[in-house]
């Protein structure tokens, strides 16, 4: 079971910044494991994590990330890692000095500090450009910096900010590998991204953002089922792809039963899931017809599915 | 075969004269400051001396004023409107427009620099001449409106309500408070400008500019204290400036000018103003580039 | 990217007593920043302004003076340079950039949201960068003075090591260094508190530039808000009233030493203490300054 302690709880949080809105009454219940933040430029994904790490605060409301607020920071920094949105560092420091500088601060001893600071940049593949100047790295460099200095100190909670930006293929998927990982370790890793595709397949949960309101929260299948209005689209592949669309025209929960083109599939349309998994079933089960399914899976339960139908081009560039 | 949706057009409407391009980021540059309801006031507040001296000059030649308001000034107001009473005048007004500018000239560069918008503007049809003419533009008309302009007009009420020709006699007057005005204009500006392109953050030229003619006047005194000698006095900028000025306005320096080391020639104050102009339009010519250098 | 098991490695640290995790986190910023502060290219403006007069002594000492005024008055030229120059101008600007940069500077940088994410109380910070400040001041200032003093003394030979050994000239000296360490600590917390509030705080810095030099015109109770009013009162030479400002001094009874120096530390620790409350009310927002 998971105790409230082991959660990052917002309660009724809102955000304003003068006039404009950040976020508005927020209530969310993050548990452990990999937690997306998904929503176009402007939506309030940046002020969320940073009202969990107390870099802003609340107009109203309350934030607690394991039980403790921004308020105890010698508690609460020891347990969280952000890696936030600015491609910035101190000015004139290696990669080394910004890992170790900040370590110390932490109250470590300079032969943990060391120890430390060598092993976040290993885990980002970052040993031989250490000790070179921050100011001369790459733009992906800078970021798996950035990276290395949010896990250094073996947060309990990693926040990153857009961490795939500026990243080439083979250091995304590293990431992403790395993300997942720490997730099924029991971290919390909430991670915001406008890469819908490669979050979808890591995150156990997902916040839907649009102009600063919380949209969908839950399991990305939960949030999916929840969308009414949008049929489910399933693909069947099976033996009679027009046999099974003639059966299922005679239903009035499918809205649409559209043939592959390659002829083996069917990609159907329903407002009703379980009478339609009921009546495959059936089919499947009936020996007359002589149907071979293949396999059935859901084509609209991703991140990109929820995200379009919650809040489409309308919510802003992806 | 591929077909081309040719859709996308370029523009081809009537576009502003290339002359006068730079007088949109003038507009711009007055719209941002006068945003700021200090930098309103305090512009506002400027024009205050200048306000009570109209006034002044107007009771000065009015007898029925002065008898209404029980005011005696003596018969000839021309004992009391004199080329020190202009000089000491366009000096308060010239304190004014230092403050305008340490508070205006800085962020004007300085912002664009932060935000990397220099390189967005210099990929425009603007020359960096003329996207300079662009910022300064906008200091000479603001320090104009509050130095020589408004001594000038008080020079102008002065003879109009005097009349018998003393404008006219008087014409070196007007010509002495417009060149010391620019004079000053164009050192403060440039200084200002170049300060914000060598230091690119608004906070640091700020400073800059106030040590300038704060800080350097102190080790002047420094110089002249340690090697017995008037010639530290020129890195004092505001006594450089008065010495110029005196000699426009054909008045004596004042009393406290001469140390115990006497005084520099009113020859090397010119010089020195100069000097430092070119050396600011050296700087802003070597150092307003768009380019960015990231160093390792 | 490797994915060794999470431990909470930095747990020897939170049962470390409050005091010393405190002490150890002051020690590590101080490191962090007596670094930039002393090596930094940016700085050079300060040991510009610090060293200026020494080179202008060496050079007077250097080239010989053809008007060699006497111990006396070089006595009295370098308390004008001290007050005049150093504590009216060269110690306030210098502070000014060294304290404002402190926090403005991680803002233009866009670094202090690393500080803040770090698991240090923000009052810490701020007393860690203050004192980082006041030591950097202390010292670039300090050693410029005593540069000064060398200088100016050495130049008598033995008649000069008599004044500074066996006259006034030591107990002046120390008098003068402990006077520009109290300076810094003036201005810097002025100056420190000064970038928490304002966006540009150099005009209204420029303010407080006059409130200082004309403070000896104020009325004798708002003369004891000035750090010059302390700060004059301690310096061992004193100098004859500016010509200028003579007819409008208001002359104010003495403080000793014994209460201008609580008084000067009390006033920097009033405003520190403001500046601790102002930096845990204070967010991240890195707009273009």
């Amino acid at each position: 079971m998971i105790s409230p302690n082991n959660q990052i709880v917002f309660e009724n949080v809102s955000k304003f910044y003068g006039e404009i809105l950040g976020v508005n009454r927020v209530n969310l219940s993050l548990p452990p494991g990999v937690t997306s933040l998904v929503g176009p430029n402007g939506s309030g994904k940046t002020t969320l994590m940073n009202l969990m790490t107390g870099l802003v605060q609340p107009t109203q409301g309350k934030v607690s990330v394991l039980g403790l607020t921004p308020d105890q920071p010698e508690e609460l920094f020891r347990y969280i890692g952000y890696c936030a949105q600015f491609d910035s560092f101190p000015k004139g420091v290696t990669g080394y000095e910004f890992i170790n500088s900040f370590l110390r601060l932490r109250g470590l001893s300079s032969q943990d500090a060391n120890r430390l600071t060598w092993e976040a940049i290993e885990r980002v593949g970052m040993t031989e450009a250490a000790r070179r100047k921050v100011a001369g790295y790459s733009k992906g460099m800078r970021q798996r910096m950035r990276l290395a200095q949010a896990l250094a100190h073996h947060p309990t909670v990693l926040v990153l900010d857009e961490p795939l930006n500026g990243l080439d293929p083979m250091a995304r998927s590293e990431s992403i590998a790395l993300f997942e990982a720490l997730g099924k370790q029991g971290m919390h890793v909430i991670v915001s991204s406008h890469v819908l595709h490669e979050v979808d397949k890591i995150s156990d949960q997902v916040v839907l953002m649009s102009f600063g309101y919380v949209v969908a929260e839950g399991q990305i299948s939960g949030v999916r089922s929840e969308v009414k209005e949008h049929p489910m689209q399933i693909l069947v592949r099976c033996s009679r792809p027009s046999m099974l669309a003639s059966r299922l025209f005679a239903q009035d929960h499918v809205v649409e039963a559209k043939l592959h083109t390659d002829g083996a599939g069917l990609l159907v349309r329903t407002h009703d899931a379980d009478s339609f998994y009921k009546l495959l079933s059936q089919i499947v089960q009936d020996k007359e017809d002589d149907f071979k399914l293949e396999a059935v899976a859901p084509a609209d339960d991703d991140v990109n599915s929820v995200y379009q139908y919650l809040i489409g081009s309308g919510g802003g560039t992806v | 075969m591929a077909v081309y949706k040719r859709t996308y057009k370029a523009y081809r409407g009537a576009m502003t004269p290339g002359w006068s391009r730079f007088t949109v980021l003038s507009r711009y540059g007055f719209a941002t400051l006068f945003d700021s309801r200090m930098f309103t006031a305090f512009t506002v507040l400027s024009f205050v001396p200048f306000l009570v001296c109209l006034v002044f000059v107007y009771v000065l030649h009015s007898a029925t004023a002065q008898q209404v308001l029980h005011a005696q000034f003596g018969r000839d107001p021309n004992s009391i409107m004199t080329n020190y009473w202009f000089l000491s005048f366009l000096g308060v007004q010239a304190w004014m427009s230092f403050i305008l500018t340490a508070w205006a000239a800085p962020g004007m560069v300085s912002k664009d620099f932060a935000n990397s918008s220099v390189q967005l503007y210099l990929s425009r049809p603007l020359s960096r001449a003329e996207y300079l003419l662009g910022k300064v533009s906008v200091l000479v008309v603001l320090l104009s409106f509050t130095t020589w302009i408004p001594t000038l007009v008080l020079f102008l009420l002065h003879a109009s309500l005097q009349g018998h020709g003393w404008g006219w006699d008087n014409l070196w007057l007007a010509f002495a408070i417009i060149v010391s005005g620019l004079m000053w204009i164009a050192l403060i500006s440039l200084l200002a400008m170049a300060l914000s392109v060598l230091v690119k953050w608004r906070i640091a030229a700020t400073a800059l500019l106030l040590a300038i003619f704060f800080l350097l006047p102190g080790f002047s005194f420094v110089i002249e204290a340690i090697l017995r000698t008037a010639w530290g006095s020129l890195l004092n900028l505001p006594y450089v400036v008065t010495l110029a000025w005196a000699q426009m306005f054909r008045v004596s320096a004042p009393q406290h000018f001469r140390g115990r080391f006497g005084m520099v020639p009113t020859w090397s104050a010119w010089v020195t103003v100069i000097t430092v102009c070119v050396l600011c339009v050296w700087l802003l010519h070597s150092k307003l580039k768009a380019r960015e250098v990231e160093r390792g | 990217m490797s994915v060794p098991a999470q431990k909470p490695v930095t747990q020897q640290a939170v049962n470390t007593r409050p005091v010393q995790l405190w002490v150890a986190q002051i020690l590590a910023i101080l490191r962090i920043e007596l670094k930039k502060n002393l090596m930094k290219k940016r700085n050079i403006w300060i040991y510009l302004l610090a060293f200026g007069p020494v080179v202008v002594i060496a050079l007077h000492v250097l080239l010989g003076s053809s008007d060699p005024g006497g111990l006396s008055e070089d006595t009295n030229i370098l308390a004008d340079i001290f007050q005049l120059f150093y504590l009216r101008l060269a110690i306030f600007f210098g502070c000014m950039i060294l304290f404002t940069w402190l926090y403005r500077g991680e803002v233009v940088e866009k670094s202090l949201h690393y500080y803040f994410l770090a698991p240090v109380r923000r009052e810490i910070l701020i007393i860690g960068k203050f004192l980082a400040g006041a030591i950097t001041a202390t010292f670039i200032f300090g050693l410029a003075f005593f540069c000064c003093f060398g200088l100016m003394y050495a130049h008598y030979g033995r008649a000069g090591m008599a004044f500074v050994f066996s006259g006034p000239g030591l107990g002046q000296l120390f008098a003068y260094l402990g006077v520009t360490a109290l300076a810094c600590l003036g201005y810097g917390s002025v100056f420190l508190a000064l970038s928490l509030i304002i966006k540009n705080p150099i005009l209204p810095g420029a303010a407080v530039l006059l409130w200082e030099t004309f403070h000896a015109v104020l009325p004798s109770l708002l003369q004891k808000f000035s750090v010059m009013f302390y700060l004059k009162q301690l310096c061992p030479v004193s100098l004859l009233p500016d010509d200028g400002l003579s007819l409008f001094i208001v002359i104010t009874e003495p403080v000793s030493p014994w209460l201008a120096v609580p008084g000067l530390l009390c006033l920097c620790a009033a405003i520190l203490i403001f500046a601790c409350f102002r930096i845990r009310r204070t967010e991240i927002s890195y707009l273009a300054d």
